[in-house]
């Protein structure tokens, strides 16, 4: 739970006052355009950084005031798995369960246990140097999980990662939620993995959570189909007086695609072509849609990533 | 003490794996004693009771060790580039243990390499007037020398998080070893150099050495090396902890 959170950095306050309730055992999608304080959020959230102001409280405990026991109920993979490539898989989650605490034969039986789950064994006697993206990010994870946590925190988790891997990663946490409760706060720029996972998302943006709901209802609350003109780089949607048209709600551009969001989108892609061709602007193609989390997203944030 | 320990078995395994790290503070000094030996023993017999070895070996062990500990920060910033060190501030553990482990790893190194150092000197006939015990207390003092001195680099490492700043600790060492007794004696140098001789913690430690292995055992000789020790860490250990909680305050972890 977090109430008013913010953080500057000198003059740029990168959290701007964030109210956020997080339920226990809920999936909570985090999304955001770059540089719009995710990050920021979820390193004060983990007790990496000191918030400005306001309170957070984690599992139960304030992050400022009981750093330890939030460290002590959370796991975290962060956007980059850092990890020691001098060690191998299996010291380094050995190592790992033996600072959160796990004896030293609880610590080898947890390292073998999830090892397996990530899908590590056999290259747990490799040093975590030559491991690829995807073995490095299943062993983060795993790290994460040496300790049983309550909430978990996994900051863009499959960013970069191919299919097969990503699949693991997705299992594993609905497994975690399902099979043991465990809070996930999960940050991730893949608006499918959001739509896939979450029970609830939440978009931050300019430092503030700018909306919040299940994916269902933000994308009822877009109240529109939402049609994609490609009509090529350049292209202005202001010049073609589309945004004046009979049922459309909103316009914006993303790329060289014009989205207009209407209330029927049937109807009214003839007249938004008629009128686009009035002002000479080409479309290459168009297509019509019921909203996705990525239209949510474009309607949010203004489209900026 | 859990964290520190598993830390520093870490710390030691990382720098086995990789011998490119110590192996240069090993074989320099080595080189230096031979050098030295082979050139400068008819002229160092004149202030080394005729045995230019045994004035020479502490200076090798003290260029070794001291050399090893400036590459102390480097592991923490290689850390911090990583993400691993966000990795270990999240863990439940005393940040602390975070220091302690790496240290304890340094300490453990210094005492390898002055036995090392210690061994090829003995070979090369320096011989060894406290014995056994002297033995020990030259790796001792040489581990906690470790313990002090690496500070000042795991202070560069954790205020800058920077790999060539880390790097310009090496400018530190040298002043330390070569403004003190360990190349000649204090009553053979200008008054300036024997002026900053006097006040460098270094000369207390070599002195304690080279008396161990040239003259006996001096129960004072050892106190005072530490005391030189001390001295250091005064200064090292609160820096190093104000850099750590610099770092650990400003989120800085990368």
């Amino acid at each position: 739970m977090a109430e008013g959170l913010r953080r500057s950095f000198g003059q740029f306050e990168a959290v701007a006052g964030v109210d956020l309730h997080v339920a226990s055992g809920e999936i909570l999608g985090f999304l955001g355009p770059n540089g719009a304080g995710k990050t920021t959020l979820v390193r004060m959230l983990t007790t990496l950084l000191a918030p400005s102001a306001g309170r957070a409280t984690v599992a139960g405990h304030d992050v400022v005031r009981q750093p330890q026991h939030v460290r002590a109920a959370i796991g975290v993979a962060l956007q980059e798995a850092g990890l020691d490539g001098l060690a191998t898989g299996r010291e380094l989650i050995r190592m790992h369960a033996r600072l959160y605490g796990l004896g030293r034969r609880d610590a080898v039986a947890r390292g073998e246990q999830l090892l397996a789950t990530v899908g590590l064994q056999e290259a747990s006697d490799r040093r975590v140097s030559t491991y690829s993206g995807g073995m490095r990010r299943r062993l983060d994870l795993a790290i994460a999980l040496v300790h049983v946590p309550r909430v978990l925190f996994l900051d863009e988790p499959t960013t970069g990662l191919d299919p097969a891997s990503r699949s693991v990663i997705w299992d594993l946490v609905r497994d975690l939620r399902e099979q043991r409760g465990v809070t996930i706060f999960l940050t991730t720029q893949y608006l499918e993995e959001a739509d896939r996972l979450a029970d609830r998302i939440a978009i931050i943006d300019r430092g503030r959570i700018v909306k919040e709901g299940t994916p269902a209802a933000l994308k009822s609350e877009v109240g529109s189909d939402v049609i994609r003109l490609q009509v090529g780089a350049g292209a202005s949607p202001d010049c073609a007086g589309v945004r004046g048209l009979r049922g459309v709600n909103r316009i914006e551009m993303d790329g060289d695609t014009l989205v207009v969001f209407a209330v029927d989108g049937g109807a009214a892609l003839p007249e938004v072509l008629a009128e686009l061709a009035s002002h000479g602007v080409g479309v290459h193609h168009a297509s019509v849609d019921s909203p996705t989390l990525d239209d949510v997203f474009l309607a949010v944030t203004g489209g900026v990533r | 003490m859990v964290a520190a320990f598993e830390l520093g078995r870490r710390g030691f395994r990382n720098i086995v794996r990789v011998p490119l790290g110590f192996l240069p503070s090993l074989i320099i000094p080595m080189f230096l004693l031979a050098v030295n030996v082979g050139a400068l023993s008819q002229l160092g017999a004149r202030f080394s009771n005729g045995n230019y070895v045994s004035f020479f070996v502490p200076t090798a062990i003290m260029l070794s060790v001291t050399n090893g500990a400036t590459g102390s920060g480097m592991a923490v910033v290689r850390d911090i580039a990583s993400g691993y060190f966000d990795k270990l501030l999240l863990a439940p553990i005393p940040r602390i243990s975070i220091v302690l482990g790496r240290l304890s790893a340094d300490a453990t190194r210094a005492s390898i390499q002055a036995t090392i150092v210690l061994t090829v000197g003995l070979i090369a006939g320096s011989g060894l007037a406290a014995g056994p015990g002297g033995f020990v207390a030259i790796v001792l003092l040489m581990a906690l020398w470790t313990l002090a001195y690496a500070g000042l680099s795991l202070s560069i490492a954790m205020f800058t998080g920077n790999t060539d700043a880390t790097q310009a600790a090496f400018l530190f060492g040298f002043p330390f070893v070569f403004l003190s007794s360990a190349t000649v004696p204090r009553d053979q140098m200008a008054s300036w150099m024997r002026t900053i001789a006097d006040h460098n913690p270094a000369t207390l430690v070599t002195e304690a050495m080279r008396h161990l292995i040239t003259s006996g055992w001096s129960t004072d000789q050892v106190l005072r090396g530490m005391g030189g020790i001390g001295i250091v860490a005064c200064l090292t250990v609160p820096l190093c902890l104000i850099a750590l909680r610099r770092r650990v305050a400003t989120g800085a972890g990368r």
